[in-house]
């Protein structure tokens, strides 16, 4: 590398290392600045939306709760809870249907419709209502019968029915408050209204219609549930302007769907007659939350989401997830998901009730703060997340923005390239620039020592006429003029010398070609002897030579004689190490073969008195559980004997109530001839006029005697149907009992035969066992003190094998030694004397 | 307050005055009357009077069918005179009746009730638990059978 390229390639790092280092600094700064930018955009961003879904949530219960209180406030509203109310007391008299009958339809329903509904909607299995229906006063029993079993239209759309067959009170009720109630509830998108009796927990009127509808509060299918837990907070309320919202939890009536209720008091002038409540469809908060599933559209992107979780960290709305992707969401999820709530969102397409999110953000929310941080999501992916508490009417929840770290930093990488692909374009444009002046410079700067370089090159191949001429008046044309004069004066005193140093050359040369004779080994090569200083060191160099010869031709004839000595004792000790090596494997083989036999007999040997005790203890137990056999078969006789008693019971028990029967019949006859001879009685007496008033006022009295005789007559009825269906169903039970029993005695009799074969076998076993044991003890013995003498041999045969092993490498390092000998002696050439 | 009997007739709740209605004979035998209309069932015995069988179910809604005498009917006889039975007339009717005391209250449907049922009902009783009665002015009823019966 000359000058100017070194110059060049200075001035090019000086000018790279500064452009690279400014352009470094201003691109991490640019980086930094734009991620700074960027985390406060996403963070701005996150936090308006969360502050304005809050604010739209909250927007939307308090509407509904105002919508509920001006629905209350209604006179239309509190005339219709006076009179269903009125009427619902008289709804069960006023049926024309029997009550066992309605009871039938009613658990038919529950056991058809309903059943088919729930499963349809969810995975788990469906809820025995036999408690809430048999939880149902006559009243309700009555409507339930009315509006929903006999209600022609089909399931979820009951509300149709606005007014049943007959005339009775309620029915023209319903008629009249129905229309205007369903068209609240539609109109304020609530999934039902419900007006509740404060003095019966009687849930009096539904919109819809579902099996809560005329049930109590206290008993029913709706009791625990949270309309009665709204109800319970408002049922004695202080003033009409009490509300109360619940949280959402799983609603039976509605088939397990996640449901919220809101209540407000019914006054009749300072008098609480009842609750007016709303369900609430967990639906809206989900819409409110997702915007409609326009997750893009409000600034989340490809992945951001927006959930509410409520005290319990349980989802109250969906995922973006869930809805996008249902599948994938779940197998994103894994075992973050027990199996059954897998299985519910798949088919219910809903996570509301399911997922439970306990990350930082739900935490601190929960806990009353609000926030903004990158941290890991429910899923396991990194987010950024804004948070904050959502307390509106008493709820205790928490609201989360938030979106992936991949999506938000998106913009972050392009401007990142964007920069340093600028920065690299300056840099390069600067050094581009000082490249070309840089060269232009040096081009002017280094003319006159490239001629003095020339110069120099010219007098080193030989021509020594050659000379610098620069004119410069520079430090550099002097140095060409100086130079210049310096080669005149040494050229002509290195042409004197190069003669006297050629005569010495060649004598020089002549020696040295006569050591390189020797070097090679050659001892026959002689100096010539000159009369310069050379001649006396060639005279030595050829005396040292001849005595060498002849020391070496001594010593090639001893190896080679030693050589030969050797490699006959190697060969003879590799055969006795081969024979010494074969006979110690026999014996290394024979040793294990004999370990192993003493091991397992040893193992035999335990294994024998180990079986000897366990068929002694078998033999003991097959005892016991022979004497515990006979046990049970006696106990399962008079097991048997007890159930049959109790049959007989039973059926005289359902004979008796068949003449019940037969008597409440005749009793009820009588009561139906009663009333039309009281009938008669009062016309004759309407006949006769005044004359017949008081004849009148009796035969009212009887006819009143003989409707409460046929009231009674039916509930007798009603009763005895009930005992003799309890009573067919015990005895049911109790024949499939004695069937068992007997199954279970027949099986306790085999087992003790197989008993007392097993007894007997046992004991058998246990003499074979103790024979066993005793030879496997004999043998274990003789097989270790054989297994000890071989190992003795073995031990003797090792230290014999060591030391022939020994004296075959001693040999074969002798042989190796007298070869090399031989070899090295022989690589010189000797004159004819010497050999 | 007025007194009627309330009987259901087929699917009518009707009210029939106490001035009109004598007795309710549960134990009768009906004869059958040939070439007769099919709202006339036939002829009983009662306590010696020969009295015509009406069923006011079928005579209201002819499309009905004429009821199965059944254990369960009973009949209400009225026009009987102590000088005998020209005017009296027996109607055929399904369980118990019933005796309403009320205040006539005015019938607002007539529109929807048929031809014949409407031509003879003015008012309607409400009984104790609510329920309606078309209260049937029977002197108009007697005086439109006797026409129907005239033009066979």
């Amino acid at each position: 590398m000359n000058i100017r390229q070194k110059m060049l390639l200075g001035a090019g790092f000086l000018t790279l290392i500064p452009v690279a280092l400014t352009a470094a600094l201003m691109w991490q700064g640019a980086s930094s600045l734009a991620d700074q930018a960027l985390e406060d955009r996403t963070s701005a961003q996150l936090i308006a939306l969360r502050d304005t879904k809050s604010q739209q949530l909250t927007d939307e219960l308090s509407s509904n709760i105002r919508q509920l209180q001006a629905l209350a406030a209604q006179k239309n509203t509190l005339d219709a809870m006076r009179q269903f109310k009125t009427a619902f007391v008289t709804a069960g008299k006023d049926s024309a249907i029997a009550p066992a009958v309605a009871v039938a339809a009613i658990t038919a329903y529950a056991q058809k419709e309903f059943a088919t509904e729930f499963t349809k909607r969810n995975t788990q299995a469906v809820p025995d209502l036999a408690k809430s229906i048999a939880g149902l006063d006559a009243n309700g029993v009555a409507l339930q019968t009315e509006f929903i079993s006999k209600n022609p239209n089909p399931l979820g759309q009951k509300e149709k029915l606005i007014k049943p067959e007959g005339n009775y009170a309620y029915a023209q009720a319903h008629a009249q408050y129905h229309p205007s109630l369903e068209r609240a509830q539609k109109l304020f998108e609530f999934y039902d209204i419900f007006l509740i009796d404060t003095e019966t927990d009687n849930v009096v009127y539904s919109v819809f219609k579902e099996l809560d509808f005329g049930s109590s509060l206290k008993t029913g299918i709706a009791a625990d549930s949270k309309l009665a837990e709204a109800y319970n907070k408002v049922k004695q309320a202080a003033n009409r302007d009490a509300v109360y919202l619940s949280d959402f939890a799983p609603y039976l009536a509605s088939y397990g769907d996640q449901a919220s209720f809101a209540a407000v008091p019914l006054f009749d002038g300072d008098k609480q007659v009842g609750v007016l409540a709303i369900q609430f469809p967990i639906d809206k908060v989900s819409e409110v939350m997702n915007s409609n599933k326009a997750w893009k559209k409000i600034g989340l992107g490809d992945s951001g989401d927006m959930f509410i979780v409520g005290a319990d960290k349980i989802t109250r709305t969906n995922t973006r997830y869930l809805l996008e992707n249902k599948e994938e969401f779940v197998k994103t999820m894994g075992d973050k998901i027990n199996a059954a709530n897998q299985a519910t969102m798949l088919k219910k397409n809903t996570n509301i009730g399911l997922l439970t999110i306990d990350s930082v953000a739900t935490q601190e929310a929960l806990a009353g703060k609000e926030g903004f941080a990158k941290f890991v999501d429910y899923r396991g992916v990194s987010s950024y997340g804004a948070w904050s508490p959502f307390r509106a009417q008493g709820l205790n929840w928490a609201i989360v923005a938030k979106i992936d770290e991949a999506e938000a930093n998106l913009a972050i990488n392009a401007i990142n390239q964007q920069s340093l692909f600028r920065a690299l374009l300056i840099g390069l444009g600067v050094v581009v620039v000082a490249g070309l002046l840089v060269t232009w410079f040096l081009r002017q700067f280094l003319a006159p020592i490239k001629k003095l370089s020339d110069t120099v090159q010219e007098v080193a191949s030989g021509n020594t006429a050659a000379r610098t001429l620069l004119k410069e008046q520079d430090e550099i044309g002097a140095l060409g003029r100086s130079f210049d004069g310096l080669l005149d004066d040494r050229i002509a005193s290195l042409e004197k010398a190069g003669k006297e140093n050629e005569t010495l050359n060649n004598s020089v040369i002549a020696l040295l070609q006569t050591v390189f004779q020797l070097g090679n080994r050659d001892l026959t090569a002689r100096a010539p002897v000159t009369e310069d200083i050379i001649g006396t060191v060639s005279s030595s160099v050829n005396q040292f030579t001849e005595e060498t010869g002849r020391t070496l031709a001594e010593v090639q004839d001893i190896a080679e004689q030693v050589r030969k000595s050797s490699e006959a004792v190697r060969v003879q000790s590799v055969m006795v190490e081969e024979t010494a090596r074969s006979e110690r494997e026999a014996l290394q083989s024979m040793s294990v073969n004999l370990n192993q036999a003493t091991e397992q007999l040893a193992q035999m040997a335990a294994l024998s008195t180990q079986s000897n005790k366990a068929a002694e203890q078998a033999a003991t137990a097959t005892q016991a559980a022979l004497t515990a056999v006979d046990g049970t078969v006696k106990g399962m006789d008079q097991l048997r004997d007890s159930i049959s008693d109790m049959e007989k019971r039973f059926k005289r028990l359902g004979e008796r109530s068949q003449e019940i029967s037969t008597a409440v019949q005749l009793v009820n006859t009588i009561s139906e001839r009663t009333h039309v001879l009281a009938l008669n009685a009062s016309m004759q007496a309407a006949t006769a006029g005044e004359a017949g008033r008081g004849f009148a006022v009796v035969a009212e009295e009887v006819q009143r005697l003989s409707d409460s005789s046929r009231q009674a007559t039916a509930q007798i009825s009603q009763l005895v149907g009930n005992i003799q269906a309890e009573t067919n169903e015990t005895l049911f039970t109790v024949n499939r009992l004695i069937g068992e029993v007997v199954k279970q005695s027949e099986l306790a009799q085999r087992a003790g035969v197989q008993m007392n074969q097993t007894q007997t076998t046992t004991q058998q076993l246990v003499s074979l066992v103790r024979q066993i044991s005793t030879f496997s003890d004999q043998q274990a013995q003789l097989a270790t003190s054989l297994q000890q003498s071989v190992l003795d041999i073995n031990q003797g045969t090792e230290q014999t094998s060591s030391a022939i092993a020994e004296q075959t490498s001693s040999t074969q390092t002798l042989a190796d030694f007298s070869r090399r000998l031989t070899q090295a002696v022989g690589q010189f050439k000797l004159t004819e004397k010497t050999t | 307050m007025k007194l009627a009997q309330g009987i259901v007739c087929g699917s009518w709740a009707l009210a029939i005055s106490f001035d009109w209605a004598r007795q309710i004979v549960e134990t009768f035998e009906i004869s059958a009357v040939p070439k007769s209309p099919t709202w006339l069932v036939g002829a009983a015995n009662i306590e010696g009077n020969i009295l015509p069988v009406i069923d006011l179910a079928v005579y209201f809604s002819p499309t009905t069918a004429s009821l199965q005498v059944s254990p369960h009917q009973r009949l209400l006889v009225g026009g009987l005179q102590s000088t005998g039975a020209d005017d009296a007339v027996a109607f055929i009717f399904n369980g118990l009746p019933q005796q309403l005391t009320y205040e006539p209250q005015e019938l607002t449907y007539a529109g929807a009730l048929p031809a014949n049922l409407r031509e003879v009902c003015d008012a309607v009783a409400t009984d104790t638990a609510g329920r309606n009665f078309l209260e049937i002015n029977i002197d108009k009823l007697m005086v439109v059978l006797a026409d129907e019966l005239s033009l066979l």
